[in-house]
């Protein structure tokens, strides 16, 4: 019997020595939050699938791509430089090997996976070509979150269309965004025939986050 | 420490003296002891939970038939086993005893509750006096959640074993509810605490966690709004049936899916049939369902593609076929695609010409609600044609004469996802489908794209049958994606089919059951009777959540230590599982179809489903 089509639902979170303290602890409410309103979703409960990626001086995969009943949050502490590159460069690798393309006959293709990025500083490593690597492939949907006033849009802009911005790291401010967040997952696990280059379809975000034009 | 039903069920027996102890069954026992700690209500609901069976059978045993029998076939079932069993095997005390054991065991597995498929976080939310109702068994740990059937690659039982063995391992891994059961530390922090941590389970990430059908969707989360009133409405299910010609029979239907009933939207799928000249056609549309009118898209092409066929192929007489020579293939331009026999491409050209058809109909549509302003308001633009996109599978069927027998001519064209698969009498697959899909899933063509309409796309996409038919199938993506890989599932599905009786077979009896059946691992028509191969599901209705027990092909086959494709290329073996009992209180094909389409459950599965099945009843 086949597997059924999951959404990949990957959170790739700066960790760096800047969102220590406060910051982190309000992603970690955050993602607190997400959980616990997806696992109200009867679609997203059988279709999402959710892993976090961290980076800081370094980048790697915290938790590998899981259902929601079983996922667990991640420990995540912050330290170290911004290293968003490498953080691109193994997400980049987490979905050639996660994520099932229908090249496969074998096997149900996923949903195209959801990727939501936040960042509160300046990459402190080269990022440019694993961004132009990822937007060439067009596997994913990517959003991203200028969070607080050290991050740059420009650089995000550059990695997908869609950023957004907050003005501080707040944990109402982050729980509003994990919320939005969970909203659009519920969204892209529904439509069932979106043409390969439609665009997301994304709830409207909250008042406090700012759309970067 | 966990304990599954097979073990609580075997500790039981042990109690009762019907089997010897081990030191495996004493450890289960005094885990059993330690978590139903004395307390009466727990013990008996467990009890009144495995007694039912029995219980079900003797109230059977008392009831007058004509009052009973259409009410539950499975007490018959309990009965007639019990019975056969108690008198039968009489001068055999024995073997008797054995027997007896096999059966209780089997019938209080089949009673043992059922691990709840809520996540953690839910029962962790549920309010205390509900707990104090559950069963042991329902409060279950996270790891349940990744439980399910075994894998296909799990061994068949080795007939040779021994029949309390042999029926023993058949039902564990038959019951896709035999869960672990947590005992000890978990389940006192539950009943303290009243919450259960988050799965810590690190084994059960996303590789192992399979789909197939646990015993009940995660339903009680799935909400039933009803069909919105208002503009284009699609009632919320259709089902229809006619002869078709030569014998064969057609039924369709089609139901609308979680997803929509959830958030109280239209169902979106389409399908029309009918029968002209010596033709059979159907046609079946899937609307998009990003785009708010696909269901009207769905709608009208399928109407307008209906009739242009009719009308095209209702005075038209394949001849060419009657006189190929043994051997010979239907030839086909490979380049062009056109058939070498003119009254062949006549039937493709007509497949094409109805896809344009269909376009222009939706055309029409869409401009006939491009300017009114209720439309234009409630989509927030005006109404373009691709708010009406949809897909567009079609199937053309006549029967030829070919060296004195009746052949079936199909001839099939796609637009967009879904499927067309045909099965011979032989109960061989072929399928007829090439559905358009992109790199990950949910992204495919519409027949509102019309770039996809030109002969070249069109012919690579219209594949042929010529061979004797035992069923064409013809659905949307809602049903072909549960059915995955299609080549060989397709197989399952038509199996799934028989063995649910919505497609009833005739012309065998029991005694062809009983000679096909011998070699396998359920030798005797009372093996079949007693095995266990369904899950009961609760589908999303209107009032409360209506359950159904849905038997299963795939189960069936592992069961009898065959494949898939074994089973469906012996008519015997399936009718022996259909006869078993009914699916539900409805009697016509085409409605038991529809109940069935709105029941099965596979996870991940919530889109509109629809099915038109064109098929032969007599098998010999």
């Amino acid at each position: 019997m086949a597997e059924a089509r999951r959404l990949p639902v990957y959170l790739l979170l700066d960790c760096s020595g800047s969102m220590s303290g406060e910051p982190i602890e309000a992603v970690r409410q955050g993602i607190k939050a997400l959980l616990a309103d997806l696992r109200t979703d009867p679609q997203a409960l059988e279709t999402a699938y959710l892993s976090v990626i961290t980076f800081g001086s370094s980048a790697q995969q915290v938790t590998p791509l899981t259902e929601l009943t079983a996922f667990q949050e991640p420990n995540l502490d912050a330290s170290g430089t911004t290293a968003l590159g490498e953080g691109l460069r193994v997400l980049e690798r987490c979905i050639e090997t996660e994520v099932r393309q229908s090249n496969n006959p074998e096997k149900k293709a996923d949903w195209k996976p959801l990727i939501f990025l936040m960042t509160d500083g300046q990459p402190t490593d080269s990022w440019q070509a694993a961004a132009d690597s990822l937007k060439q492939k067009k596997v994913t949907q990517i959003i991203a979150l200028a969070a607080g006033p050290g991050a740059d849009t420009s650089v995000l802009k550059q990695i997908t269309d869609t950023v957004f911005e907050i003005n501080n790291i707040q944990p109402e401010t982050l729980k509003a965004f994990f919320k939005w967040v969970s909203s659009s997952i519920k969204t892209a696990s529904q439509p069932i025939n979106n043409a390969a280059d439609a665009p997301l379809n994304l709830p409207p975000p909250p008042t406090m986050i700012i759309t970067v034009p | 420490m966990s304990l599954t039903k097979t073990q609580i069920v075997n500790a039981l027996q042990w109690r009762m003296g019907l089997i010897n102890e081990d030191t495996q069954i004493k450890r289960d026992w005094s885990l059993i002891e330690d978590w139903l700690r004395g307390d009466p209500q727990q013990v008996e609901a467990l009890a009144a939970k495995l007694s039912e069976p029995l219980v079900a059978a003797m109230a059977w045993g008392m009831m007058p038939t004509s009052k009973v029998s259409r009410e539950w076939p499975k007490a018959a079932t309990y009965w007639s086993t019990l019975c056969q069993h108690l008198n039968k095997q009489a001068e055999l005390p024995n073997q008797m005893a054995e027997k007896a054991a096999a059966l209780i065991e089997a019938e209080m597995q089949q009673a043992a509750p059922q691990p709840s498929p809520q996540p953690a976080l839910q029962i962790a939310e549920a309010d205390a006096s509900r707990k104090r109702e559950m069963s042991p068994a329902e409060i279950s740990p996270v790891e349940a959640q990744a439980q399910t059937f075994l894998p296909d690659e799990v061994e068949t039982v080795p007939s040779n074993r021994d029949v309390k063995q042999e029926i023993k391992i058949d039902m564990v891994s038959a019951d896709p509810g035999d869960e672990p059961i947590s005992t000890g530390s978990d389940n006192q922090a539950t009943d303290t605490q009243g919450t259960i941590p988050p799965a810590a389970d690190p084994q059960a990430t996303d590789s192992q966690v399979t789909d197939s059908q646990p015993r009940s969707a995660p339903g009680s989360k799935w909400r039933y709004e009803s069909v919105p009133e208002g503009l284009d409405k699609h009632e919320e299910f259709y089902s229809l049936s006619r002869d078709s010609l030569e014998g064969l029979k057609l039924i369709g239907a089609r139901a609308r899916g979680k997803k929509h009933k959830h958030e109280g939207t239209n169902c979106d799928d389409w399908f029309e049939f009918g029968v002209s000249g010596t033709w059979t056609i159907i046609a079946v549309s899937d609307g998009a369902g990003s785009k708010a009118l696909s269901r009207v898209g769905a709608k009208e092409s399928c109407r307008a593609a209906l009739n242009l066929l009719s009308e095209r192929l209702g005075t038209h007489r394949l001849e060419s076929l009657e006189n190929l020579s043994a051997g010979d293939s239907i030839a086909r331009d490979p380049e062009s695609g056109t058939f070498a026999a003119a009254d062949i491409e006549h039937v493709q050209l007509a497949l094409h010409d109805a896809m344009y058809a269909a376009y222009n109909a939706v055309e029409v549509a869409a401009r006939g609600r491009a300017e009114n302003p209720e439309y234009e308001s409630s989509l927030g633009h005006q109404v373009a044609i691709d708010d009406l996109s949809s897909t567009l599978l079609l199937a053309a069927h006549t029967t030829v004469r070919y060296k004195e027998t009746d052949f079936s001519f199909i001839l099939a064209c796609q637009v967009g996802d879904g499927m067309l698969a045909a099965v011979n009498r032989k109960g061989e697959l072929q399928l007829l489908g090439v559905p358009d899909s992109g790199e990950f899933a949910g992204q495919t063509d519409f027949l509102t794209s019309k770039k996809k309409l030109t002969r070249d796309h069109l012919w690579r996409k219209t594949r042929g049958f010529f061979n004797q038919l035992q069923a064409l199938m013809v659905m949307t993506d809602g049903v072909a994606d549960d059915y995955f890989p299609n080549d060989p599932d397709m197989l399952r599905l038509y199996g799934d089919l028989v063995v649910n009786e919505i497609i009833t077979l005739r012309g065998l009896n029991i005694d062809d059951f009983t000679r096909a059946l011998k070699a396998t691992n359920l030798p005797d028509f009372d093996d079949v009777q007693r095995a266990d191969f369904a899950a009961t599901v609760e589908a999303v209705t209107p009032d409360t959540p209506r359950s159904i027990t849905i038997r299963s092909v795939a189960e069936y086959a592992k069961q009898l230590g065959l494949t898939v494709p074994e089973v469906v290329a012996s008519p015997a073996l399936m009718m022996a599982a259909a006869s078993v009992g009914q699916l539900c209180d409805e009697k016509e094909a085409e409605d038991k179809l529809r109940v069935w389409l709105d029941s099965y459950y596979v996870r991940g599965s919530f889109d509109d489903r629809t099915l038109v099945v064109l098929y032969r009843e007599v098998v010999k």
